[in-house]
């Protein structure tokens, strides 16, 4: 029930299967670019002027499609780099491809060059990642189109419309590719949060099932018969005590106690006291939670408040007169502070002498340590000593 | 250790008078025996009735300190049932476990003192006395107070209409160091009838503090905390 596990890596399954629809889709897309260009230069022979050139053309689309589908089967996505090679390849394409066909075949399926590169500007909208870029991709391919069409002497009232067709897909497709991005991060980040959550959950339930079974049977058992036990021979029911406060902070916080704990010192301070004949109250109830910082003091801040409290007890026993004291341990959640208290006779500091006062050596050894000691009496009021020593914030990342 | 305490300054104010008639309602019937006697064995207190079950106690009025188990066979607080006996009698609260909002919850409830059961004899003895003479708030109570009010979470939940003064959280403060109201008035430099009302301020404004919302919020915390309740063994 101590065990302490780290928080899961997140889960990256979402952006996995975004990462492989768009491997996918990118093959898809250029299959489909270049069956356009199959049927171009098979269906429409006349309207090439040199038709074994434009055979070699469409060889070459097919080596760079080959070589676009293997770099994405073998890395996943298209980088920014590959994108771009793959625009000045479709530029170039839109000029060369004017080059092997009559002027007039500019409008048909002869001109493969066009679908090739209009369905190319899906690619990148799924390729680069700035807005910037995929605009820009876009509007390179229209330009080389106008391009060819001015260069051919075509520039007819449906160039215009045809060069805006560029522009719209490409666009269009990163805006929803981003969005899906953005859903698939989130849907990681929350499933990482909920797996996170049920971890905690398990943690905390084993936890409670142990703290319930513990609590309510051997614990309260062993502390009836560590603190009120009839007939219980006295060291062995200091010992049940001991153990029974052991347990008693395992169940409540799910941590063991540390070697030099405050709690445990503080207990067991008491028990010293009561062997003397001063019975000692420990109220310690807001030191018990898994974040209190007294878990933080260093070990010489603890081993200060301890000796310097224990002191304190002593002037108690020696000065006091009364045969109650109370430890009390709270916290402002940075600074852990320890009062003994007495209702005893209590003294005049104002008039006390030597050996009355708060001992120096109380103050010292506080003040090694960074903390502070101070002392409030008057008579027939009692007597409280307040101890206080800062924890160090947090570890990061703890 | 337990037996006399004579110079306890509330035992003191006790010597002279007839026992208390008390009462101690715990299921658990080792408990129920340990603390009677403790009860018992110092002096004070007459024990007039043991119970397993609160149900079983019968006319609350009649005894001058109730001693009541939070956890009767249940994962639940009995809230009502110290809330019953509050308006008869002054409670004692002891607990098995000490869970985040029991002392919010039991003051809310009406009680006037409130031990988990690591309490020893003396501490339990004096928390009796204390109560039975008329504390309203006993030592122990006001450090798990302490407790639960420096607790974000709780101290949200219980939607305090006003929350505690400077000067009542060091009215709560001597309480849990132990003083009686006079030492604690002194040491203030108020009167024992200024002090008084610091206390009954804080009693009133804990249970105004929204009291249905904070009884389920406390139930709710234990819940979550008890969560594993219903799980495999």
């Amino acid at each position: 029930m101590t065990s302490r596990t780290s928080p899961a890596p997140e889960t990256t399954a979402a952006r996995d299967r975004m990462r492989r629809m768009e491997g996918r889709a990118a093959v898809t897309i250029r299959a489909g670019g270049f069956a356009n260009v199959l049927v171009g230069v098979v269906a429409v022979r006349d309207g090439f002027t040199h038709y074994p050139a434009a055979v070699a053309l469409v060889v070459v689309v097919a080596a760079e499609s080959a070589l676009l589908a293997v770099r994405v089967l073998r890395s996943g996505p298209i980088s920014n780099t590959t994108a771009t090679a793959d625009l000045v390849f479709n530029c170039a394409l839109l000029m060369v491809n004017t080059a092997v066909i009559r002027p007039a075949a500019l409008r048909t399926w002869a001109y493969f060059a066009y679908p090739y590169a209009l369905s190319s500007t899906i690619l990148y909208g799924l390729a680069y990642l700035r807005a910037a870029a995929a605009i820009a991709s876009v509007v390179a391919e229209a330009g080389a189109y106008v391009a060819a069409c001015a260069v051919t002497g075509e520039l007819t009232g449906d160039v215009a419309p045809n060069a805006i067709s560029f522009l719209a897909i490409g666009p269009l497709t990163w805006l929803v590719t981003r969005e899906v991005r953005a859903t698939s991060r989130e849907l990681d980040r929350a499933r990482t949060d909920a797996e996170n959550a049920a971890a905690a959950l398990s943690r905390e339930r084993e936890r409670a099932y142990h703290h319930r079974i513990l609590h309510d049977r051997v614990l309260q058992t062993l502390e009836l018969l560590g603190n009120i036990g009839r007939g219980v021979p006295e060291p062995l029911r200091e010992h049940i005590a001991t153990e029974a406060a052991w347990l008693r902070q395992l169940v409540e916080t799910g941590t063991e106690r540390e070697p030099s704990d405050l709690l445990d010192g503080l207990n067991s301070l008491a028990a010293t006291a009561r062997r003397l004949g001063l019975r000692v109250q420990v109220r310690a109830a807001q030191l018990v939670r898994p974040d209190s910082p007294h878990r933080r003091l260093p070990p010489e801040s603890v081993d200060a408040l301890l000796g310097a409290a224990g002191e304190s007890l002593a002037n108690v026993l020696k000065h006091a007169g009364v045969a109650d004291a109370v430890l009390r341990a709270t916290t402002d959640g940075t600074t852990v502070t320890i009062t003994v208290a007495d209702a005893g006779r209590g003294f005049d500091p104002a008039a006390a002498g030597r050996g009355t006062g708060i001992p120096r050596s109380i103050v010292e050894r506080m003040d090694a340590v960074g903390g502070s000691a101070s002392i409030d009496s008057s008579p027939d009021l009692g007597t409280r000593v307040t101890l206080s020593a800062n924890a160090p914030p947090h570890p990061a990342g703890a | 250790m337990g037996g006399e305490i004579p110079d306890s300054p509330v035992a003191a104010r006790r010597a002279g008078r007839p026992p208390v008639r008390a009462a101690v309602v715990d299921d658990h019937p080792v408990a129920r025996r340990g603390i009677a006697d403790v009860l018992a064995e110092s002096g004070r207190f007459e024990i007039a009735a043991l119970c397993g079950r609160a149900d079983e106690l019968t006319d609350p009025a009649s005894f001058g300190l109730i001693v009541l188990d939070l956890y009767l066979d249940s994962d639940e607080p009995c809230l009502q049932a110290v809330a019953e006996f509050a308006k008869a009698a002054p409670v004692l609260v002891i607990s098995a476990s000490r869970r985040r909002g029991d002392a919010l919850a039991v003051l809310q409830a009406g009680a006037h003192g409130y031990l988990t059961k690591d309490a020893n004899t003396a501490e339990i003895v004096n928390t009796a006395i204390a109560i039975a003479d008329g504390f309203t708030l006993s030592p122990d109570l006001a450090d798990f107070l302490g407790a639960d009010l420096a607790d974000p979470a709780l101290r949200e939940l219980a939607a305090l209409a006003e929350p505690l003064s400077e000067r009542q959280h060091q009215a709560l403060d001597l309480i849990a160091q132990g003083y009686t109201h006079g030492q604690a008035a002194r040491r203030m430099g108020i009167s024992v009838t200024t002090f008084d009302t610091h206390i009954k301020r804080i009693r009133e404004k804990l249970r105004l503090g929204n009291k249905a919302e904070l009884t389920r919020a406390a139930l709710e915390l234990n819940r979550l905390r008890e969560s594993g309740a219903g799980g495999p063994p």
